[in-house]
């Protein structure tokens, strides 16, 4: 097979795994809450297990907690763990990953927000209906409950949650994430470079058949795929593909399937993948028509999905610096964080593994504080553990509000990732400029990186703007529209080689950028 | 340890077999184009040059979309389609307005003209999506009067701006 073929897998397999450093962290840390803080006792409680509501509240227990599809692993090992049944587990475990704060109030801001509401409650719909009739076929599907020994309050609390994520990210969750960014890579060797750039127009009747088979091996973060959503509504694409892409491209990989398949026998886990997948096509087909958006003008082919694909032609030079060269370009500061985090986790789980296999150090965290000695003193009574003004939170108060900080931080880092308008200005405008002076000396690939790099700093603007003032006047929405219409012309016309093209589309750009700066600065949104 | 390897593959062969077969051939045919051809907007032959000419073409095409009906068009399809690009230039105008310098206040206007005119031609809409025959009085012709007349003035009050862009691009 050709050697860049190989390079190519092997950039899609760093650039998942880094998407998904943080939000394997932030899974880590949540399994460990269940374990540890909650127990397993409280976690069934919390999923209203063996009640009427345990599906729904799985399906909401999941759109507010911000893992991805291979974050919700270890949580999902540790709910079989808790004795949850497997509908209520598959219906949190194909939740989760779907939509978090960050790309729900994305979504939210796109030209369509209630396509995106329609999407929510298709997803609700899906899980009840697969996880019902799953339940119903293969009633007892519950693990064994095995119970977590508490652990003493204190800072051995935090410790014990600390070696749990650290013992798992090198444990079976790091197997199953491993298999999950192998589907990963494994599509960019069967899918040519390109290759669904005109597979998901809305005048395909197969599109969200096509969706339906690229989605389950592909991973997405919930904000790549609310954002390849934003793309695919833009290009007038097929609004059941993007269901499919958000049901199953968000939602599944072959981590999570090669769990389900390990955990419920081949039989069980079939059935449930053949009632999701029906499910879903049916739904794709069904708002497909209800829920088209206009597309009047649109152009006929999308490079949103082109991450799924082979990165490289196979006519380029010196693949491993252009390998490392995309791995620098594209990574964000979030995914080295998470992934420098993550390094150091997993270098303390191989230390645990190889030098305490039998868990004596969880049996130290997990041993009782030893009774105090004897006061000597005849006057001074015996002193307590704690101070006057402690108090001891029972460990299950502190994982649910721990759960709940894990939510609010997400909210929090909304302000941080959507930062406000004179920032992201000053970011639009260097890069907008980036873009202009890339397609100008003919360099595609650079020019086709910083146009998408600006059009997310203007669809940022607009989040920012309703995360702070909650209204986005259509004025400025179609200001924007504008603005990253122009650098899809200038994309294309510097894809296609057109020079004179170019240089008309490098003056509109830069106009469009003054336009929509000066419509923030000379009628404000808050004025509205 | 069981191998997990063996499910993947299972997993992989289920989707091969399901997977893209549909629109292979065509989508790696043109995919794998060199020189492979683009439709975008701006190529669409309907599309206006700039919002004075989407005013004045959306104008002439509302006349006649009225002048079809009143005398009972012969060709539905061929009506459907000029509909339909009556309705994207329609669509367009609020497009158009923001690129431009016009202010809020104008383009508000604009919207407001916009949303008024696809309202006073719902019921068309509605009628060629069922397949049945609209008819001149399905037209909220009183309604589409008041739009185009505001349209007309905010073309007429920002009529500079426009002269000013031609300028530049002079």
């Amino acid at each position: 097979m050709s050697e860049y073929l190989w390079w190519g897998a092997l950039l899609r397999l760093v650039q998942a795994l880094l998407q998904a450093a943080p939000f394997i962290l932030t899974g880590l840390v949540i399994s460990g809450v269940f374990r540890r803080l909650l127990g397993y006792e409280n976690t069934r409680r919390l999923f209203g297990e063996g009640t009427w509501r345990a599906l729904p509240q799985a399906w909401a227990i999941g759109m507010l907690l911000p893992v991805c599809s291979l974050g919700v692993i270890p949580i999902v090992r540790e709910l079989r763990k808790a004795g949850l049944s497997g509908g209520t587990i598959l219906a949190f475990a194909l939740s989760a990953p779907l939509f978090n704060p960050l790309s729900l109030l994305y979504g939210l801001t796109l030209s369509e927000p209630v396509v995106i509401l329609s999407f929510a409650l298709c997803s609700l719909v899906v899980i009840t209906v697969v996880g019902l009739v799953w339940d119903r076929l293969f009633p007892n599907s519950a693990g064994e409950r095995a119970e977590s020994p508490p652990v003493p309050y204190g800072v051995k609390r935090l410790v014990s949650i600390g070696v749990h994520g650290a013992r798992e990210s090198v444990g079976g969750t790091a197997l199953y994430v491993l298999v999950g960014v192998l589907g990963v890579a494994s599509m960019s060797l069967y899918l040519p470079h390109g290759f669904l750039q005109f597979a998901m127009n809305s005048d395909n009747p197969w599109a969200p058949l096509t969706m339906t088979g690229v989605a389950i091996p592909a991973y997405a973060t919930p904000m790549l795929a609310m954002s390849q959503l934003g793309s695919m509504f833009q290009h007038g694409n097929s609004i059941g593909a993007a269901f499919a892409l958000l049901a199953l491209g968000a939602g599944m990989n072959f981590g999570l399937a090669a769990w389900m398949f390990w955990n419920y026998g081949p039989t069980r886990a079939l059935a449930w993948f053949a009632m999701l997948v029906l499910v879903v096509i049916a739904l794709s087909y069904g708002v497909e028509k209800p829920l088209q958006t206009t597309t009047a003008g649109a152009a006929d082919h999308t490079h949103a999905f082109d991450v799924y694909c082979q990165p490289f032609h196979g006519e380029e030079n010196d693949l491993a610096l252009m390998v490392w060269e995309r791995i620098r370009r594209d990574l964000q500061v979030y995914e080295l964080v998470g992934a420098g985090a993550l390094a150091i986790l997993m270098l303390v789980g191989l230390v645990l593994r190889f030098a305490d296999p039998g868990g004596r150090t969880e049996s130290w965290l997990e041993r009782p504080p030893e009774e105090a000695s004897p006061d000597t003193s005849d006057e001074a009574p015996k002193e307590p553990q704690v101070g006057r003004f402690d108090v001891v939170v029972p460990p299950a108060v502190l994982g649910l509000v721990s759960l709940l900080v894990i939510v609010a931080v997400s909210v929090a880092c909304c302000f941080v990732y959507y930062p406000d308008q004179e920032e992201v200005f000053e970011e639009l405008r260097i890069w907008h400029v980036e873009a202009i002076a890339a397609a100008n000396d003919g360099d595609v690939e650079m020019a086709e990186h910083f146009i998408a790099v600006s059009d997310e700093w203007s669809r940022k603007l607009e989040v920012g703007t309703y995360l702070r003032e909650w209204s986005l006047p259509d004025y400025h929405r179609t200001k924007g529209e504008v603005f990253r219409f122009k650098l899809e012309l200038l994309r294309h016309a510097a894809e296609d080689g057109h020079e004179d093209e170019v240089d008309e589309l490098r003056t509109e750009v830069s106009r469009a950028y003054r336009r929509l700066r000066r419509a923030y600065q000379d009628d404000p949104t808050s004025g509205n | 340890m069981k191998s997990i390897l063996p499910l993947l593959l299972v997993l992989l062969a289920t989707l091969s077999s399901s997977g893209c077969g549909g629109t292979s051939t065509s989508a790696a045919t043109e995919a794998g184009q060199d020189e492979h051809e683009h439709h975008h907007h701006h190529e669409e032959e309907h599309r206006p040059r700039d919002f004075p000419d989407a005013v004045g073409k959306a104008g002439l095409r509302h006349r006649g979309v009225l002048w079809e009906l009143e005398h009972e068009h012969g060709d539905r399809q061929e009506f459907a389609h000029e509909f339909g690009e009556f309705l994207d230039v329609i669509d367009w105008l609020p497009e158009f307005a923001a690129d431009s310098d016009m202010r809020k206040a104008e383009w508000d206007r604009v919207h407001a003209a916009t949303a008024r005119l696809r309202g006073a031609h719902a019921v068309v809409e509605r009628k060629l999506a069922e397949g049945t025959t609209p008819t001149a009085g399905d037209v909220d012709v009183e309604a589409a009067n008041a739009a185009f007349e505001e349209l007309e003035s905010v073309r007429a009050e920002t009529r500079a701006l426009f002269e000013k862009k031609k300028g530049d691009q002079l």
